[in-house]
């Protein structure tokens, strides 16, 4: 039982990629829009891009991170009790969550962006940062997600 | 920076720009301005510069960068991963450009096989649309050209398809018995219908159909059938595409000509520029006089050159309210991160350029967030190359060799937290060797212990935050505002210092340390309670002090702002070990190390690009938005001086080379 709810936590961390998803692609439709008047900014925009991408990834490593934790990896599957399995489902619950809504608004923001660079090639840099500020909160997220799951003693 | 103003003769204004032009150190400013905007100079002279000239100057560069383009675009030869600049010895350059009109030849060459190619494609555009509109008349397979017979006429034409046709029928039958209506085909939204009439009742049939929406459809050219054309089209084409292919050929054949052409296209660029530096000069008959800005060490040179050309100059120290631009220089290991600087903007020329304070930090939270040294290792060794086999200049330059330092901190750090390609060393030695090799970390491993790297991650933060108060405190005390520093900034490192101690004391073991934490906290909490209010009047001197306590909320978010470089780091060591793992799922077969290899180098270049973007990204976030927040004064415009500013070739002096 406990095993069940642990893995069901590293599965609402990995949804954190249901927001990159979105974000990359609300920021690829706005590339290719900059793209059609000038090719040459592809490498560019696939930075601005990629931006919202980590939040995905933020996911996939909680998710690994219990997996290695639960040692579903290398072995040998660890004893756990009820209450420590729904202890590493609350663990996944920050990054999983935010990682959806600040996908999607990193995305919002990345795209915004690319306009930017349309428009204004040299004020990229900005415009980069102003979607990073963003991802502040995902690494938030992830922080607590991480000190929840490895204080837990298991 | 120091402005210059210098008055000359006529005669010798030509030879002065260029040799200034050869220094590359004045930024001229805009004199004719003055003109304008202040009374005594009206009258006393008049604008420079030929602007009609200039202008010419800049359609021939914009022929000549066609034709560059042209060249480039229908080449065959492979284009290099950076475009540099080349160096070409003075002499070279000026044996090239003697015989200036067969440049110019070429040039008209290749732009006359551009011509051609757009009028090829044209062509091609055109019968490809010739093409869709026979489409619907494919199944027609009378001449298209023959809409007569001896007593009857035809007309081909359209109609919406919001029409019921066998009312149109029937009305067209009524005008004339002889008179009918076929349907060709139909699309989405049309009908193509062909109309057979007497000749005599034509018009009135016409006439009839076009109220409910017919027009026709003139397809005219066309001989034969539709069939007939459509394969006589798809001839053309195919024999003007080949047409196009040779024109391409023969674009690169003249490839060799572009070295002259962009000799050519620097040469005018130049020519331009000495013309249009002269708009900003003022003139009377027969002297001239400008103004401009040379930075204090080049401030010999310009003199030996004014001197040498018999000016009467004058240099002087910025006025207060004066906009000077601005020229960063730091040393060869600085230099590189100017970039970071100039992305965001460059500093107030009263201001302090923070980019030798930054460096070292924007270099170590990188390694820390890529934090693995076999990623820094590639990136190093890139850099390396790249930096060996072009000459870059400029932003692309500074950018390389920044992330040659970074790779060079990103490996140290990857040691520090024992990362090589993840865990790759141990897992291949276990799955195809069945060996145990452990690799230890220099200091900790960050998977195992995240609180701890937490923790570091955080008292870098402070290190960092602290340095940029620290420099803020600087220039207060320096513009003589001791007390400003003390109250909004030495007040900051007491609360921050003191809250430190007093919570983390027990947890390092030094528990009396504790108290004197509470007390320096709680000092400069009393100094911003007091103090912070003192710029307002009546109650405001109660609030203003509440009100800068609550800064502390803004403290606590950029300190906690520096969790992630555990957040990065740990993602880029966890995502490397999932590499590894999945690599070596196989296990020790053929196919195993067939699986392991692509699995290892796709997933290492994918988690390497994404996290070295985040490291990039977010290294610099924290120097603009945590670390220039505190103390950064920016805005400063950029140094432009007049120079031989050349797109393709980069001249040197002598054929032993040097600048």
């Amino acid at each position: 039982m406990g095993i069940a709810f642990a893995l069901f936590g590293a599965a609402i961390a990995a949804c954190a990629g249901i927001g990159s998803a979105m974000g990359v692609g609300i920021a690829g439709e706005a590339a290719n829009g900059v793209l059609a008047e000038d090719p040459k900014k592809f490498g560019k925009t696939l930075i601005l891009q990629a931006l919202p991408g980590t939040q995905g990834i933020y996911g996939l490593l909680m998710a690994f991170l219990i997996f290695i934790q639960i040692g579903l990896l290398g072995g040998g599957l660890k004893d756990i009790t009820t209450a420590q399995g729904l202890y590493v489902l609350a663990s996944g619950i920050p990054i999983g969550l935010v990682g959806i809504w600040s996908g999607i608004a990193q995305g919002k923001a990345a795209a915004a962006g690319i306009m930017l660079l349309g428009k204004r090639p040299d004020q990229m840099a900005k415009g980069i940062i102003y979607a990073a500020m963003v991802e502040t909160y995902a690494i938030f997220a992830l922080l607590i997600s991480i000190l929840m799951l490895f204080n837990l003693g298991l | 920076m120091q402005k210059v103003a210098a008055i000359g003769l006529d005669t010798i204004k030509e030879n002065l720009i260029s040799e200034l032009m050869d220094l590359g150190v004045v930024e001229v400013t805009n004199q004719a301005q003055k003109l304008v905007e202040l009374e005594e100079w009206q009258g006393l002279a008049e604008k420079d510069g030929n602007e009609i000239k200039a202008t010419a100057l800049d359609a021939e560069l914009n022929r000549v960068s066609l034709a560059l383009e042209t060249l480039e675009k229908h080449s065959t030869a492979k284009a290099p991963l950076f475009s540099t600049r080349r160096s070409v010895v003075r002499e070279d350059y000026d044996k090239v450009l003697e015989d200036r009109e067969a440049i110019y030849g070429e040039m008209e060459l290749v732009l006359a096989l551009n011509e051609e190619l757009n009028r090829n494609r044209e062509e091609i555009n055109k019968r490809t649309s010739d093409l869709a509109s026979l489409k619907p008349w494919l199944v027609y397979d009378a001449p298209l050209d023959e809409l007569r017979t001896g007593k009857t006429s035809i007309a081909l034409g359209i109609l919406p398809t919001t029409v019921v046709l066998e009312d149109i029928k029937a009305s067209v039958t009524e005008i004339s018995e002889a008179s009918e209506l076929i349907e060709v085909g139909r699309d989405k939204d049309l009908i193509y219908v062909v109309v057979i009439s007497m000749t005599e009742d034509q018009e009135d049939v016409q006439a009839a159909l076009k109220q409910r929406g017919f027009t026709p459809v003139p397809l005219e050219g066309m001989k034969g059938t539709a069939l007939e054309n459509e394969e006589r089209i798809i001839k053309e084409i195919a024999e003007l595409e080949a047409h196009g292919k040779e024109i391409e050929k023969r674009i690169d054949d003249k490839y060799d000509s572009k070295e002259r052409i962009e000799c050519l296209h620097d040469q005018i660029a130049m020519e331009r520029d000495h013309e249009k530096v002269k708009e900003k000069f003022v003139k009377t008959k027969k002297t001239f006089n400008f103004e401009g800005w040379v930075p204090e060490p080049a401030m010999e040179s310009v003199k030996a050159v004014l001197e040498n050309n018999g000016c009467a100059y004058k240099f002087r120290e910025p006025l207060e309210d004066e906009t000077v631009p601005v020229l960063v220089q730091n040393n060869s290991a600085v230099q590189p991160f100017e970039a970071i600087t100039e992305m965001y903007s460059l500093p107030d020329y009263r201001g302090i350029d923070p980019t030798k304070i930054f460096a070292f930090f924007y270099a170590m939270f990188f390694g820390i967030m890529l934090s693995d040294a076999g990623y820094g290792l590639v990136i190093t060794i890139a850099t390396f190359i790249i930096l060996k086999k072009f000459d870059l200049e400029g932003m692309m330059g500074k950018m390389i060799k920044m992330f040659f330092f970074c790779g060079i901190s990103t490996v140290f750090w990857g040691g520090m937290f024992g990362g090589w390609f993840g865990d790759a060393i141990p897992k291949i030695g276990e799955v195809f060797f069945g060996a145990e090799i452990n690799i230890d970390p220099w200091w900790f491993n960050p998977i195992e212990d995240p609180t701890r790297l937490l923790i570091w991650s955080l008292i870098f933060g402070v290190v960092h935050l602290f340095l940029g108060m620290g420099i803020n405190a600087y220039m207060l005390i320096k513009r003589g505002h001791l007390f400003d520093a003390i109250c909004d900034v030495f007040s900051w490192y007491f609360v921050i210092l003191g809250a430190v101690l007093f919570v983390c004391a027990d947890m390092i073991g030094m528990g009396f340390l504790s108290t004197p934490g509470l007390v320096m906290a709680l000092i400069g909490v009393a100094i911003l309670l007091f103090t912070g209010g003192r710029h307002n009047k009546g109650i405001g001197k109660v609030t203003g002090g509440l009100s800068s306590l609550y800064d502390v909320t803004s403290y606590i978010s950029d300190i906690l702002s520096y969790s992630r470089l555990l957040a990065l780091g740990l993602a880029t060591g966890v995502i490397a070990q999932v590499v590894n793992t999945m690599g070596t799922l196989g296990g020790k077969t053929v196919v195993g190390v067939i699986v392991f290899v692509i699995v290892f180098a796709v997933g290492h270049v994918f988690n390497m690009a994404i996290n070295a973007l985040g490291a990039f990204v977010h290294s610099s976030r924290l120097q603009y938005i945590e670390f220039f927040g505190k103390f950064y004064e920016d805005g400063g415009d950029e140094f432009k001086p007049l120079k031989k500013d050349t797109k393709y070739v980069k001249l040197t002096r002598s054929v032993k080379g040097g600048k």
